[in-house]
């Protein structure tokens, strides 16, 4: 019988001078390595230039769509200017509106405070200030009107300017009762 | 001379010769010399393609994203607009109110028509009408607020006017009250009711100023 032939050869031997140090092994793998570096670089570049292709025709898109809907604005120009000028009146008219406290229901107010022995002369709204001037039988009438203010926080700081004899008329007393309105004494 | 740069020139080709020979000969100066290539590649790539390719495609990416803003920040507009033109043609009738309401003139004239049918409504006379700081021709003048009177709203101009009316008292809170509701809105300053002297006779008076609004257009 023949001697087997081994026909599985194992060459431990170094294929290079490299392969025989450290650092040649080193080299080798560095080698490799930076040659990656490099594809993986020129691939980069590539993309990089091909993207900026689709940049480019993006920003395109998007200038042509800012200078149609720039174009849609300005059709509205008008109509722009037209509705903030409503809207400017609506505020306008809404500021002026809620902001005046009707005099007349201040006079109403006044009135149905007078005792029966009182009869007014002059009323007078400034703003805050109100001034009411009238005749009175007798000073407890007038005692009665100030009272009867003061209950109503609508008004505050009721004072009794003057009071004297009337003229005309002595069993009659002048007055003059000046007070102010509460809400738009801050105002 | 001549033998100088000669001598130098052989010299230096020797050593150029020297290395293209052991670049054939040793592997590893062969492999040093790659390695140093591969760098260079890397680092022009690197400085003259890359880097300009990346700012720019930086910068395109940030534009881009200005403008996609720009473009969704002009779509809202455009929307919005849309909206108000139909909210605009549903409210025309409320509309054309408030432009009576606020005019864009001082509009005087249409002030005094309503207050002399508000007399006439409540059967009172009126005494005087005056109305001041109305430019008739140019750009209207703001005049400054008089000390103790509210301010008025922003972009507006007040028309101040003053009247004088008399009748009996019934008829003058009528008008008073009348004032108030006009559909130009009143802000009414002051009001003074006192009885007159006359050769006719007493007379009970309506003593009113307030002033009117009118828009400052653009």
């Amino acid at each position: 019988m023949s001697a087997r032939k081994n026909t599985n050869r194992i060459n431990l031997l170094p294929g290079t001078e490299l392969d025989t140090s450290t650092w040649g092994r080193v080299l080798a793998w560095a080698l490799s390595s930076f040659r990656a570096i490099v594809i993986l670089t020129e691939m980069v570049v590539m993309l990089a230039f091909m993207s900026r292709f689709w940049l480019d025709a993006r920003s395109n898109d998007l200038n042509d769509s800012i200078k149609q809907k720039t174009g849609v604005i300005s059709a509205f120009s008008d109509f722009e200017k037209e509705f903030k000028n409503t809207q400017k009146r609506l505020a306008i008219f809404n500021q002026v509106a809620a902001g005046n406290d009707a005099p007349s229901s201040t006079l109403s107010k006044v009135t149905s405070y007078l005792p029966d022995e009182i009869t007014l002369t002059s009323y007078a709204i400034t703003g805050s200030q109100v001034e009411i001037m009238g005749s009175a039988a007798s000073e407890m009438a007038i005692a009665q009107l100030s009272a009867n203010l003061k209950s109503d926080k609508t008004f505050s700081n009721i004072t009794v300017a003057g009071i004297t004899t009337n003229a005309e008329n002595p069993a009659f007393l002048d007055f003059d009762l000046k007070l102010e309105l509460a809400g738009k004494a801050a105002k | 001379m001549a033998l100088g740069w000669k001598k130098e020139y052989f010299r230096y080709k020797g050593f150029f010769l020297n290395i293209s020979l052991l670049y054939k000969r040793r592997e590893d100066v062969r492999m040093f010399l790659e390695i140093m290539l591969s760098l260079t590649t890397v680092a022009i790539f690197s400085i003259f393609a890359l880097r300009p390719t990346i700012l720019t495609i930086s910068q395109l990416i940030r534009d881009n994203k200005t403008k996609e803003g720009v473009v969704a920040t002009l779509t809202a507009k455009a929307q919005a607009l849309t909206d108000a033109q139909n909210v605009y043609e549903q409210e025309t009738a409320n509309i054309s109110a408030i432009k009576f309401a606020v005019p864009d003139q001082a509009g005087v004239e249409v002030l005094d028509r309503q207050i002399e049918m508000l007399a006439v409504q409540n059967s009172v006379k009126i005494l005087n009408f005056m109305v001041e700081g109305v430019n008739l021709v140019g750009k209207p003048v703001v005049q400054p607020v008089t000390a103790g009177l509210s301010p008025y709203p922003v972009d507006s101009i007040p028309v101040s006017f003053s009247l004088t009316a008399t009748g009996d008292y019934t008829a003058l809170f009528a008008f008073q009250k009348g004032l108030e509701n006009l559909r130009r809105p009143i802000k009414i300053d002051s009001v003074k009711i006192f009885t007159a002297t006359t050769e006719a006779g007493n007379s009970l008076n309506l003593s009113l100023t307030g002033r009117v609004p009118y828009l400052i257009t653009q």
